[in-house]
């Protein structure tokens, strides 16, 4: 993935928006050179100067960005629009070239000695073709943010979204067993976090423990990590962080081309098969299109030594797109569904706290002598996601855009519990248990500016009408919520540094309809707040860079938390709302510092997130007497809490080809109104791993082997009396991954095997809310097989 | 080949909409709690003088759980605290248990589907297993002794009915009496383990 994967691919436009119009030679370079050439000794120490201009005022363009595609490397142009590559062996290389207002463009540069470049751009967009550049990833935010590699995310490919996200540090899971997992940032999740699923926020049932994302992962080209509060950007809610997915741009080049998954895992005996085509028309320019679908079916799922009954899972997802693009507008259609049907282990699904008890104490779960099925019985989740987006933007002036962002997005969650009633004769199998339907509808406008006077800066406004209605058991009431906000972000951008200050406001209508004592309740609740992130990043060097954010931000209590009322039969524990809830303020400091040379790669971030009125789930003293025996209560509680930590990433080429990689993290959450520790939080872990990268040959390209252990510590900071079982003990895995691109003809064919817990160990994890009752999934061996191919080009 | 996608494209968008079904209230309409599936909201116990055939006093002994499961907690009745069972030395008492859905109208009795579903249920008394043939249980420390009086198609005990001994050997202090209903559906062996509680409901008893 080249920094800057997420443009418009181009081809042919070279020499329309800009040239290379000589090769200067003042009387300083010449000397410059002259200077220089006892260096040349080294073949690898050339240095390559350049200066960029506007072609129609001579300003000099400053934070132009110029990457140089073979050594994966990119620098930013400082206020006189000069730029310097250094350290460059001889050779051919190819630049390429982007500014804001311009077309991105590729330029060959044949390096022999130190060279000096000058290139004149045509700042307008009248020159340009009529195809034009849109998104662009062309800058950093100043929040910490993790892009997650194309091996991960190829490795994670058949997995849960939330698993691809834990290759980043700082990112662990919950789980419900091993089908069901939801990302955790900072030890927070669920409401804390938003997923912007292709630029829309990804509504559903956010607040059950149980109920993961519905995003088909094989969507997405890229996936990236905010770590922090992303809450000014992305909306008041995202304290803890974003998940960023986005899709692949689609082509402008009249050809239509495809890639075809397979994939297959041996724990579940699972496979994948997922497909994409896209295309653009040569007639109609501008006018391109791509569907994708995904198929997925896994059967019952062994730990090392029994199946867990009823733990099979089948998915099908498909999307589509439709984008047109001119001069000064495109307007993009995006359309995609998700269906998903997960069994539940049905060990897990227990009567009361005296079955709990039991479940814990006993060594193997309950039905766990099954054997290997995919049949999907009683209890299990039957979800359908949809989403609908139209997006358009205009350009509003020379360096100016405005986006337009609709969406509708309707989820449907059923839940069938393990029994029917008794009363079975008069009873339709098909209803759910439990049955939730959310319908959003949001509208986002987005303006931005690209530099003027050193400021670029984006303003927006935001809505969502949201409704909320069950058919089946009450667990959280009916509502309709109406937000919405606004905000604005300028950034002062200078060569060594850059500065950020953002502010958001929002307000939040929720309107809710419940019964109590058989009456009708309608309460009505208003939230209105302010958000602010003063961002800094400090480039001091090439190599290093320090990104530094200073936030505020709140969070409205959701419904659960004000208004839930009933049993969860999965941790036998009765759930309590409470509507005085206020809203959750989070103060929190973040700083990332990015070491990067030839041979090492760092990442280290600190935080530390403080809280007043942190909303949390706090154990009641006296158990609740039901007709299904005692039940302890948990009610919904605020406290003020500190959580902060350290995460870090380091890879190192120790010896030519040969990589390790440590990462980890530390965090401590701490409530700090009851000095006592918070509830679920990750543990203390590390994973290091050795990768060999092999050369390449005329056949195999990108070839791997790696071998990693990972060493997650017991988890003892727990808060007193708030748990059934004492958390388990600390555990270490070993995995490996071998990966390798084969040519055939024109495509590279990508083959991979790769392995979870080989050692097939017993453990069981703290995070994961099935611990009381089984033990956690054996070795499962993935095998994966990716084949683009080329349907039709022109050229 | 263009006009073919687009126009394979135009009736994927047309047709596959995911539909919502007029079943769908709305949002300031919710599903009243009468509504909702079946839940188990009251067991009673109805006591007998097997010899005279006159119920004890207090009879039926109630536990209501109005709301069922969550939600607000249960009461005992007709005493609302007291959740007390008194029995006379010596003697031999006709028992029988009754579930109900107090929540619909008709009140729906679901201890009828209990007994019908016999084999996949089974009361038991202090969480004990069973032993003999009838099934029978002693209630730990009290002497008292429980006998199951019907039989499920498999010839298991249910409980739904039962006969109460006391002696002359068992007065005095209170004992534990919990009543818990399993469900265990192909798995029901006459013990206790297998399967998920139902109902479980914690009376005391005690002997004059």
């Amino acid at each position: 993935m080249s920094p800057l994967g997420a443009t418009w691919p181009r081809s042919g436009s070279i020499n329309k928006c800009f040239a290379p119009i000589r090769m200067r030679k003042t009387i300083q370079t010449f000397l410059f050179f002259l200077l220089l050439a006892n260096g040349f000794a080294q073949e690898c120490n050339f240095t390559l100067l350049g200066k960029i201009t506007d072609k129609d005022d001579g300003e000099p363009l400053e934070f132009t960005i110029v990457s140089v595609k073979e050594i994966n490397f990119s620098t930013n142009s400082n206020d006189k629009g000069e730029f310097k590559i250094e350290k460059l062996c001889a050779g051919d290389y190819t630049l390429r070239i982007i500014h804001l207002g311009c077309a991105d463009t590729s330029i060959k540069v044949s390096v022999t000695k130190n060279t000096l470049v000058n290139f004149k751009l045509p700042h307008s967009l009248h020159e340009l073709a009529d195809v034009e550049i849109v998104e662009r990833v062309d800058y950093k935010p100043t929040q910490t943010i993790d892009n997650i590699k194309q091996e991960e995310i190829d490795k994670a490919k058949g997995k849960t979204l939330a698993d691809a996200l834990k290759s980043s540090s700082g990112v662990t899971t919950l789980n419900t067993g091993a089908t069901i997992s939801k990302p955790m940032i900072h030890g927070m999740q669920g409401y804390r976090i938003l997923i912007l699923n292709n630029g829309i926020r990804q509504e559903g049932q956010q607040w059950g423990n149980e109920h993961a994302p519905e995003i088909d992962p094989f969507m997405a080209k890229n996936i990236s990590v905010v770590k922090g509060a992303a809450s000014v950007r992305y909306g008041s809610d995202a304290i803890a962080g974003a998940i960023l997915l986005e899709p692949e741009t689609l082509p402008d080049t009249a050809a239509i081309t495809g890639e075809f998954n397979a994939i297959g895992f041996t724990n579940g005996r699972a496979g994948v098969v997922s497909g994409i085509m896209q295309g653009s028309f040569e007639k109609i320019r501008g006018f391109a299109w791509r569907v994708q679908g995904t198929m997925k079916q896994g059967g019952n799922m062994k730990t090392p030594e029994y199946y867990l009954k009823n733990t099979g899972m089948l998915e099908k997802n498909f999307s589509y797109a439709l984008g047109y693009h001119r001069k000064k507008l495109g307007v993009e259609f995006f359309y995609s569904q998700f269906h998903s049907t997960i069994g539940v282990f049905s060990g897990a699904h227990i009567g009361n706290l005296t079955d709990l008890t039991s479940a814990f104490a006993s060594a193997k779960p309950q039905d766990s002598l099954a054997a290997f099925s995919y049949y999907i019985g009683r209890p299990k989740q039957n979800i359908a996601h949809e989403l609908v987006k139209t997006k358009m933007h205009i350009h509003t002036g020379l360096r100016s855009r405005l986006y337009v962002t609709a969406a509708y997005q309707y989820n449907i969650r059923k839940e069938f519990d393990k029994h029917i009633p008794k009363n079975s004769t008069s009873y339709d199998t098909t209803k759910a248990d439990l049955d939730y339907r959310i319908t959003s509808k949001t509208i986002d406008l987005a303006w931005e500016h690209d530099n003027i006077n050193s400021f670029r800066g984006t303003y927006g406004a935001s809505y969502m009408n949201q409704t909320n209605v069950y058919l089946g058991r009450y667990l959280i009431p009916n509502f309709e919520n109406n937000t919405w906000g606004a905000f604005a972000i300028e950034r002062y951008v200078k060569h060594k540094y850059e500065l950020e200050l953002g502010a958001r406001y929002d307000e939040k209508y929720l309107h809710s309809y419940y019964y109590s004592n058989n009456v009708l309740q309608s309460p009505f609740l208003k939230f209105k707040n302010v958000s602010v992130n003063t961002g800094w990043i400090y480039k001091p060097t090439q190599q290093f860079h320090l990104f530094t954010n200073l936030s505020t931000a709140w969070r409205a209590p959701a419904v659960n938390e004000l208004y839930s009322n009933g049993l969860h039969h999965g941790s036998a524990s009765i759930e309590k709302g409470d509507e005085k809830i206020k809203q959750e303020r989070c103060y929190s400091f973040i700083t990332t510092g990015s070491f990067k040379n030839e041979r090492i790669e760092a990442d280290v971030t600190a935080y530390s997130n403080y809280f007043k009125g942190f909303i949390y789930l706090s154990p009641g003293t006296e158990p609740e007497l039901t007709i299904k025996g005692a039940f302890p209560v948990f009610y919904y509680k605020q406290t003020d809490a500190l959580i902060s930590g350290i995460d870090y990433k380091i890879n190192v080429e120790f010896m030519k080809n040969t990589f390790v990689q440590v990462k980890g993290m530390f965090l401590r959450g701490q409530d700090l109104s009851n000095n006592d520790w918070l509830v679920w939080m990750p543990s203390d872990r590390v994973e290091a791993s050795l990768t060999y990268k092999l050369k390449e040959t005329k056949k195999l390209k990108s070839t791997y082997v790696s071998a990693s252990l990972e060493y997650v510590t017991k988890q003892w900071r727990i808060p007193q009396n708030s748990d059934y079982a004492p958390p388990p003990k600390g555990y270490y895995l070993i995995g490996f991954d071998v990966a390798t691109k084969i040519k055939v003809k024109n495509q590279e064919i990508g083959i991979g095997v790769s392995g979870s817990n080989v050692t097939n160990k017993i453990y069981r994890d703290y995070l994961d809310r099935f611990r009381y009752y089984t033990d956690a999934v054996g070795t499962n061996i993935q095998f994966r097989l990716n084949v683009p191919f080329t349907v039709f080009d022109k050229k | 080949m263009k006009s073919i996608i687009i126009l394979f494209l135009f009736a994927l968008a047309v047709s596959s909409c995911l539909k919502k079904k007029n079943e769908e209230p709305s949002a300031n309409n919710p599903l009243s709690p009468t509504n909702s599936g079946e839940i188990i909201t009251t067991m009673k116990i109805y006591i007998k003088d097997s010899v005279s055939g006159n119920y004890i006093i207090g009879s039926p002994f109630i536990f209501k759980d109005a709301d069922g499961d969550g939600g607000n907690i249960g009461t005992y009745l007709p005493l609302a605290v007291d959740s007390l069972i008194t029995l006379n030395d010596s003697t031999t008492y006709l028992a029988e248990l009754f579930l109900l859905d107090e929540t619909k109208n008709p009140v729906d009795t679901i201890s009828n589907e209990v007994v019908e579903e016999g084999q996949d249920h089974m009361f038991f008394f202090e969480q004990t297993n069973p032993v003999g043939n009838p099934y029978s249980t002693i209630l730990s420390g009290s002497g008292i002794e429980i006998t199951y009086l019907d039989l499920d198609a498999n010839n298991r005990g249910i409980g739904q009915q039962f006969k109460i001994r006391t002696n002359s050997n068992t007065a005095g202090n209170q004992h534990p009496f919990t009543i818990t209903l399993r469900h265990q559906p192909g798995a029901k062996d006459g013990t206790f383990p297998p399967g998920e509680t139902d109902v479980e409901v914690r009376f005391k008893v005690k002997v004059n």
